[in-house]
């Protein structure tokens, strides 16, 4: 019984961690139809640079902050120079953003080396609590699962309870139509984008000091917040949120009673929700 | 690094121009040796594949870059590990670059590849450090031989120390879910039961798995010890959970593969006292050839080398012995293998030397990370032996039939 609600803990920790990156992806595509293979990197150069912050200062919450702001910076000109000029050619979108994606893997790799580097924690979140029955949890799991219920809450209010969010989900339904009656989607898009590099730098930030960065991390994050989307529905808040429990769940009931299948245990019922339901759980037909 | 790189450039120019100027009919009817060395310089393991052509250059620049009055020239190709690219790049270099000499790759699956093109041109393939245990058993090309190691003769030992030295019966493996660390795992696993040792579990975990917080809590209760063989980031993550799910006040961990040199760096004083790892090469290593080696190496890379740099720097070593021996003669392929395959070879990590199978019967370690103050880099961790298995053939102390007959070790 322990070892279920553990792992239950363990898969929820990565979810939380899943659903910082996926949230932006999902509802970035919602609004302008942006496929941004781009992501991955932008969470691994987000960690590297919160990583030079914290041995500089030695504060995590300045690591965060300045791993995410640079981040912004970064994805607005991506943006702006990049994607925007070849319009909404979905393929040429791919194409491009993974090639931004080696480029910025690159640069990583040619500034912090290719060792596996991790990002120490401040002392409050160093260590475990001992929770009753003998078992011992990690604080910084704690605190992640805490801070990710935080986003998107957060995130919830900012999409369905402000005058902002009810024009980014009109954007989803019908650009056209937002367009028309006199909002600039464009300029929406850029606040939208904004927020989703802000919470791939900071899921960054915090992933290097949860899983490590090195190259290739971008990659393997990457597949994760696909299928977190993929599963919960391009464009759908919800379905991020939905998408990243189910994935961080069957990666760890997975590995645990399947460690032989645990690729199958991931991909497996997605092939078979994508038969039933192509959207996704929350998707809707675009 | 470029300035160096250009220092080293210019040096070695100048030290020409003074050969040049003092012998000039020697060096002028003497062809360069031209080495083709394949390493994965970007990507996921660019790491080790910068460390294996830190070795080999460290060493052909302690004896000047030169061998029987012949100039070594070597040209770095990146195989990004991945066998098509280690295919591609290692025929480039033996058809168009002409290289002499084959040395790499690092990934056990771009091995066989590489093999693939010594066997179609002839060109002499040392094979470094990629450890996939067919390559020098069932799969054996004539102009391929291995400097390293092969993956299960480090498990051989392993599973005997657990069992003989430790007293352990039964134990939960941690193994990493590819060729590797099938063979590792395995050949650790076989030499274990056959003494009569019991495996509670093996969990297989792909490698690049993000989370082992599931993995540790997945281990049996009462199992005697824990022994991991992981690779690459996973290693930090593991080293992370193991204490943060209080592992170390519940279970006893041997690791066979986990912390090596390049991530102690990353580590803090939790690692001292582990067994960190059961391995062929460890930095501190108290010979005056390992100590020269590793000091040098610390003063030009800054970093302790971990195996990935001491086997190419072994590699280098063995080629300028057998040359030595042939009076630079690479152009005679069998001459040359023929000295490869007879030289004796004092390696940092030891004595080495091939068995007729072309693979190295040479020394594993059991070791202990301990902390130590080093003049350069202050206060490090360093993994010292504790246990010395002499001698080590990939054939264990199974006759080479026998073992062969058995076939390779498979999930």
């Amino acid at each position: 019984m322990t070892a279920i609600i553990l792992q239950a803990i363990n898969g929820l920790s990565l979810a939380a961690l899943l659903f910082l990156l996926a949230s932006g992806f999902t509802v970035t595509f919602g609004l302008m139809r942006v496929v941004n293979m781009a992501y991955g990197a932008y969470y691994l150069l987000g960690g590297y640079i919160g990583l030079s912050v914290m041995r500089t200062t030695g504060s995590f919450e300045l690591a965060m902050l300045v791993g995410s702001v640079a981040i912004v910076i970064l994805g607005f000109f991506v943006d702006r120079f990049l994607i925007r000029p070849i319009g909404s050619n979905h393929l040429a979108q791919v194409l491009l953003t993974v090639g931004v994606a080696f480029f910025i893997g690159e640069v990583c790799l040619a500034i912090w080396g290719g060792d596996s580097l991790k990002i120490q924690l401040p002392s409050y979140l160093r260590g475990s609590v001992e929770l009753p029955g003998g078992i011992y949890y990690p604080k910084l799991r704690i605190a992640l699962i805490a801070f990710g219920i935080l986003t998107a809450t957060s995130l919830w209010l900012l999409y369905h309870k402000t005058q902002i969010g009810a024009v980014v989900r009109a954007g989803v339904d019908d650009r056209e139509m937002v367009n028309a009656i006199g909002i600039n989607v464009d300029r929406l898009f850029v606040l939208v984008s904004a927020v989703a590099s802000f919470l791939a730098g900071i899921a960054g930030v915090v992933g290097g000091a949860f899983l490590t960065l090195n190259p290739g991390a971008e990659w393997d994050i990457l597949v994760l917040a696909l299928v977190v989307v993929i599963v919960g529905g391009l464009g759908s808040l919800e379905g991020a949120v939905l998408g990243s429990i189910v994935v961080g769940l069957l990666d760890a009931y997975g590995r645990w009673l399947a460690p032989d299948f645990s690729y199958f245990v991931l991909f497996g019922p997605m092939a078979i929700l994508l038969l039933f339901r192509p959207t996704g759980i929350f998707g809707k037909e675009h | 690094m470029p300035k160096f790189r250009a220092l080293m450039l210019g040096s070695a120019a100048i030290a020409l121009s003074l050969f040049l100027g003092s012998t000039p009919a020697q060096v002028q009817e003497k062809k360069p040796i031209k080495i083709g060395l394949l390493a994965p310089l970007t990507g996921p393991l660019a790491s080790p594949g910068t460390e294996m052509v830190n070795g080999f250059r460290q060493y052909w620049n302690s004896v000047n870059n030169t061998v029987s009055g012949r100039k070594i020239e070597i040209v770095v190709a990146d195989t990004t590990c991945n066998p098509d690219q280690a295919l591609t790049q290692a025929r480039r270099l033996a058809l168009q670059e002409k290289v002499d000499l084959l040395v790499g790759p690092l990934c056990g699956h771009e091995g066989p590849a590489v093999a693939q093109v010594s066997a179609e041109t002839g060109v002499p393939l040392v094979m470094d450090p990629a450890g996939a245990d067919d390559v020098t058993k069932w799969k054996r090309t004539p102009t391929v031989i291995r400097t390293a190691v092969s993956s299960s003769q480090i498990g051989h030992p392993l599973g005997e120390y657990l069992y003989k030295e430790l007293g352990l019966r039964n134990v939960t493996f941690i193994g990493a879910d590819y060729t590797f660390g099938h063979e590792v795992t395995l050949g650790a696993v076989k030499t274990f039961t056959d003494l009569g040792g019991k495996v509670d579990r093996i969990i297989w975990n792909p490698v690049g798995t993000k989370d082992y917080s599931t993995t540790v809590n997945s281990i049996p209760a009462n199992t005697g010890a824990v022994v991991p063989i992981v690779v690459g980031a996973d290693r930090i993550r593991l080293f992370e959970d193991w204490f943060n799910y209080g592992m170390d006040k519940k279970h006893k961990i041997v690791a066979s593969y986990w912390l090596h040199e390049d991530v102690l760096p990353q580590l803090d004083d939790r690692a001292v006292g582990i067994i960190g790892n059961v391995l062929h090469y460890v930095a501190g290593i108290d010979t005056p050839e390992n100590k020269a080696f590793v000091d040098e190496h610390i003063k030009l890379y800054k970093r302790v080398p971990s195996w990935f740099a001491e086997s190419a720097y072994t590699a280098g070593l063995w080629v300028k012995t057998a040359l030595e021996k042939t009076n630079g003669n690479i152009e005679d392929r069998d001459g040359f293998l023929k000295a490869m395959r007879t030289v004796d070879v004092k390696a940092p990590r030891g004595p080495v030397k091939l068995d007729a199978y072309d693979n190295p019967i040479q020394n594993v370690y059991v070791s202990k990370v301990e902390k130590v103050k080093h003049p350069v880099l202050g206060d490090i961790l360093m993994n010292k032996p504790i246990k010395t298995y002499e001698a080590v053939s990939q054939f264990w102390t199974w006759k080479p039939e026998e073992f062969l007959a058995r076939g390779p070790y498979k999930r």
